[in-house]
């Protein structure tokens, strides 16, 4: 049975009382998966997935391998298979006063104000339909409330484990971290899979920033081969508030990312920078929206591509200064480096400005590895292969060199070795 | 800053000067639109039968299209059958000489501007004048004859060069390609053709002057040049039209062909009627412009002076299909007060060593929007293409906007391309250098654009150049507040 069909059942046979819940799939319904008409999909659609036989999954126990390099983080440790948290591989250091951290469905029976509070506030379901999708059942994922004033020590480690080991399965997941005014807090995402079947991942992540907090997000999306997954981002930002977002794209049949930065109050700073790798017939999808709402904030848009094989990369950065959001400073950058002739690359950077104070730059670059520095480098008897790969961790150091967490720099340098 | 505005609100103020109309006695079609005016339009031109059919070709196809609606604007619905599609300066007789056109004629043109009489032409510039749905006029034209130029207007292409207009017309845009592309196969009027033979540099500059007159009516010309191996000719459009409060639709094709090592330039001064301060009125300019460089080495530079119009939507595009073929695009779109504008460029790389630069500037002023959109593809074959791609916008006044949709596909690891975008105020520092200097803020302003714009007025023939210049500094004297 086609996973869309599996999901118009169980809308049908579970009825909700909650209202927010029959309303994303009301609009679910009606708008449906889609398609490479809708411009925000112009190059790829997740609809051939749909039509698939993918069974739904949501918790289920499996002995899990253990990615030891990333394990040597210390971090406050949330790991969930399938949505399901793991209690046996979790653990929070942090003892702060007031801090919450937790599954979704604890956050919802014993935190219900706070959750009613902010949970479907931030992320549209509106125009996009697969944010319907994941709003239409009960959220299932990690929930952070970190207090007004605290300052964690310990990243928090989020671990999101999809299994498709016997059978191709359909998952869905959920991320609600809210940070009070001066609070600062860093995160790791990790995206995994496990299983050589089929596998797709639907995430909905909503972000609240509070005035003053700072905030470093580290996205790591290295599910298996067979892997797709969706990932939305909304991130909304108070006043003075200032907010690191690094992306790094390392596998997965498709990625879609959906990174969505609202700067509501004025001053607010935020940067997000992106690495993406693709190689045999994968595809990574990166949309970015960057909504300057308010005057004197920043944003600094960076994202990195190396493209191998006959993979295809697809880069939309918008940025929209609304009226009266003068002094805006808005800078986006694409740069992308194909190694091979049959990979595509479709880049959109984009700008819509309402406002007449602003600075603005965008730019986006396409080109191959730098023939001369290759030649300058093999002229001193390094071999081929490990002159092109100084060259592309070169390439990609302004990106990795933004994250503040040693151990996962090294990760993504080592990967680069090791993979390109 | 409360001088500048006063002068701001003087200019802003300034009517538009071409905005008045000639009352002569027209000719026209019914109003709206269907199978019969296709009809009436085609035997009005004493057409051959093969064109008839082509036009009903394209008229059974546009039925079944709709009306697009992914630009960056909103436009109130068009009403199709609320246009007349055929007007034309009654005939009293065959023409003979230019002395036999109708004086009012001659008038109007003078008072553009554009001189038909031999003795005050521009030199070394032959004009094809259009008014409303047919051309007045062609001039220099033995002169061009004896290189073997061919200059004329289309309707005379179609019966003196048929073979010419059946092989080329509709090959770089076919009436397929867009509903405006298919409404104007199905309804042109007249428009000018260019022949340039192999190895013949066309002596003088071509130039067409489009005027629209008549109330309610659509302007649907189509204008087709040709240049055979070897070649090279520089063509020069331009465009004004009446205030009226009404909008008026302009949807009008243009297809250029380059062969081997033939070059073509295309300049534009793009003035029609913008509408009135409130954004009453004013021409909708719904243009689809587009070029071939079907042989190798061949050159298609397209330059534009936007600065009319109530709403521009246009993209010339150049398809590089020959190897070393090489595509320019140079653009300055200025929009005031409530205009609109989305325009840009599609470079579509297919044969290799392919080159393209886009150089676009767009300044807004008052509450207008202006939008680059362009798109540069690389195809899997295009080996060794090589894009650079500017696009800088001014905004002036705290209302305007300005818009960036660059889409940018490569498909073969050899392409370079490049793409860079800014987006800036005139600073008050610059204004202030100026006034120190003693230089007014009024033509600091001007200074400051044209300064902006110089990479592309640069590209313009000279005489052009000048009149471009002008335009620019009527289009926004004094928009800063």
């Amino acid at each position: 049975m086609s996973l869309l069909h599996q999901i118009k059942e169980k809308a049908a046979g579970q009825a909700t009382s909650n209202e927010l819940q029959q309303h994303a799939r009301a609009v679910f319904l009606s708008n449906g998966i889609p398609t490479r008409k809708n411009e925000e999909w112009k190059y790829f659609s997740f609809k051939p997935t749909f039509d698939h036989d993918l069974t739904w999954v949501d918790g289920a126990n499996q002995q899990l391998p253990i990615n030891t390099q990333l394990h040597n983080i210390k971090a406050n440790r949330l790991v969930f298979v399938n949505g399901q948290l793991d209690i046996q591989y979790s653990e929070i250091l942090d003892q702060i006063p007031g801090l919450i951290v937790c599954s979704m469905e604890e956050a919802s029976a014993l935190h219900g104000a706070i959750f009613t509070q902010h949970f479907g506030k931030y992320a549209s379901i509106e125009n996009e339909s697969l944010n319907a999708l994941n709003t239409a059942f009960d959220p299932q994922g990690s929930f952070v409330y970190i207090p007004k004033g605290a300052v964690c020590e310990y990243p928090f480690f989020i671990q999101h484990v999809t299994t498709s080991i016997d059978y191709a399965s359909f998952s869905q997941l959920r991320n609600l971290w809210i940070i009070g005014a001066n609070a600062s807090a860093s995160f790791i995402e990790s995206y995994e899979s496990i299983g050589s079947n089929k596998c797709l991942t639907n995430v909905v992540s909503e972000i609240a920033i509070a005035e003053n907090a700072q905030v470093n997000s580290y996205k790591l999306q290295q599910q298996q081969a067979v892997a797709q997954l969706n990932h939305y981002t909304q991130i909304n930002q108070s006043a003075h508030s200032n907010v690191k977002q690094i992306t790094v794209s390392m596998c997965g049949e498709i990625v879609r990312n959906n990174l969505h930065f609202k700067l509501n109050g004025p001053a607010a700073d935020c940067m997000l920078h992106g690495l993406y790798f693709t190689d045999k017939k994968r595809l990574v999808d990166n949309h970015t929206r960057v909504d300057h709402v308010s005057p004197h904030c920043t944003s600094d848009e960076k994202y990195k591509g190396i493209l191998t094989d006959e993979s295809t990369a697809v880069f939309n950065g918008k940025i929209q200064v609304h009226l009266d959001a003068q002094k805006t400073a808005a800078y986006q950058r694409n740069q992308n480096i194909l190694l091979s002739d049959k990979a595509t690359i479709n880049t959109k950077p984009q700008l819509e400005i309402f406002a007449d104070d602003v600075k603005c730059t965008h730019g986006a670059t396409i080109g191959r590895l730098d023939e001369k520095s290759l030649f300058y480098l093999r002229s001193r008897g390094i071999p081929e292969a490990v002159a092109k790969s100084m060259l592309l961790k070169a390439y990609a150091k302004d990106i990795t060199d933004a994250i503040d967490e040693p151990s996962l720099t090294l990760f993504i340098e080592q990967f680069i070795e090791a993979n390109i | 800053m409360t001088e500048a505005s006063n002068i701001i609100d003087q200019v802003v103020s300034q009517e538009y000067q071409y905005g008045f109309s000639t009352a002569i006695e027209m000719e026209t079609a019914p109003i709206g639109l269907s199978e019969d005016i296709v009809r009436f339009i085609s035997a009005k031109k004493n057409e051959p039968e093969w064109m008839l059919n082509y036009r009903l070709k394209a008229y059974k196809h546009w039925l079944t299209m709709e009306e697009p609606n992914w630009q960056n604007f909103n436009y109130p619905p068009i009403d199709f059958q609320n246009i007349i599609y055929y007007a034309a300066p009654k005939e009293k007789k065959k023409l003979n000489s230019l002395d036999e056109v109708d004086p009012e004629l001659l008038k109007t043109f003078e008072k553009l501007g554009i001189s038909l009489t031999e003795q005050k032409r521009l030199t070394g510039v032959a004009v094809d004048a259009v008014f409303d749905s047919v051309s007045i006029a062609t001039t220099f034209k033995d002169q061009l004859k004896e290189k073997g130029v061919i200059f004329c207007s289309m309707s005379e292409a179609v019966h003196e060069h048929p073979e010419l207009v059946k092989q080329y017309l509709g090959s770089v845009v076919p009436y397929t390609d867009n509903y405006f592309a298919a409404l104007n196969a199905a309804v042109f009027s007249d428009g000018s053709f260019v022949y340039i033979p192999k190895g013949v540099r066309c002596p003088m500059e071509l130039s067409t002057y489009f005027r629209i007159n008549a109330e309610n009516t659509g302007q649907f010309e189509r204008t087709l040049i040709i240049a055979d191996d070897h070649s090279y000719v520089s063509y020069l459009e331009g465009c004004t039209a009446p205030m009226r409060d009404e909008n008026q639709l302009h949807a009008a094709v243009v297809e250029l062909v380059a062969h081997t090592h033939a070059e073509i330039k295309y300049s534009t001064v793009q003035n029609w009627y913008p509408g009135d301060k409130d954004g009453k009125g004013g021409i909708y300019n719904f243009v689809t412009k587009r070029g071939t460089c079907e042989g190798d080495y061949a050159k298609i530079s397209w330059t534009q002076v936007e600065t009319g119009s109530a709403i521009t939507w246009k993209y010339p595009s150049c398809v590089l299909k020959g190897n070393h073929s090489n595509g320019e695009f140079f653009s300055v779109a200025v929009t005031n007060n409530a205009q609109l504008a989305d325009t840009g460029t599609k470079m579509i790389h297919l044969g290799s060593h392919t080159k393209s630069r886009i150089v676009s500037k767009g300044i807004s002023a008052g509450k207008s929007h202006n939008t680059y959109r362009g798109l540069v593809k690389v195809a899997a074959k295009a080996t060794d293409a090589r894009n650079y791609t500017q696009c800088d916008s001014m905004l002036i006044g705290d209302r305007s906007g300005a818009h960036t949709f660059p889409y940018i596909e490569v498909a073969n690891s050899s392409a370079v391309v490049e793409h860079e975008a800014s987006t800036s105020k005139i600073g008050e520092d610059q204004i202030f250098y100026c006034n120190q200097r003693g230089i007014g803020t009024e033509e600091a302003i001007g200074l400051i654009v044209n300064g902006f714009c110089k990479e592309v007025l640069n590209q313009l023939p000279m005489e052009f150049a000048v009149e471009a210049q002008k335009l620019l500094a009527v289009s926004l004297e004094g928009s800063v507040g």
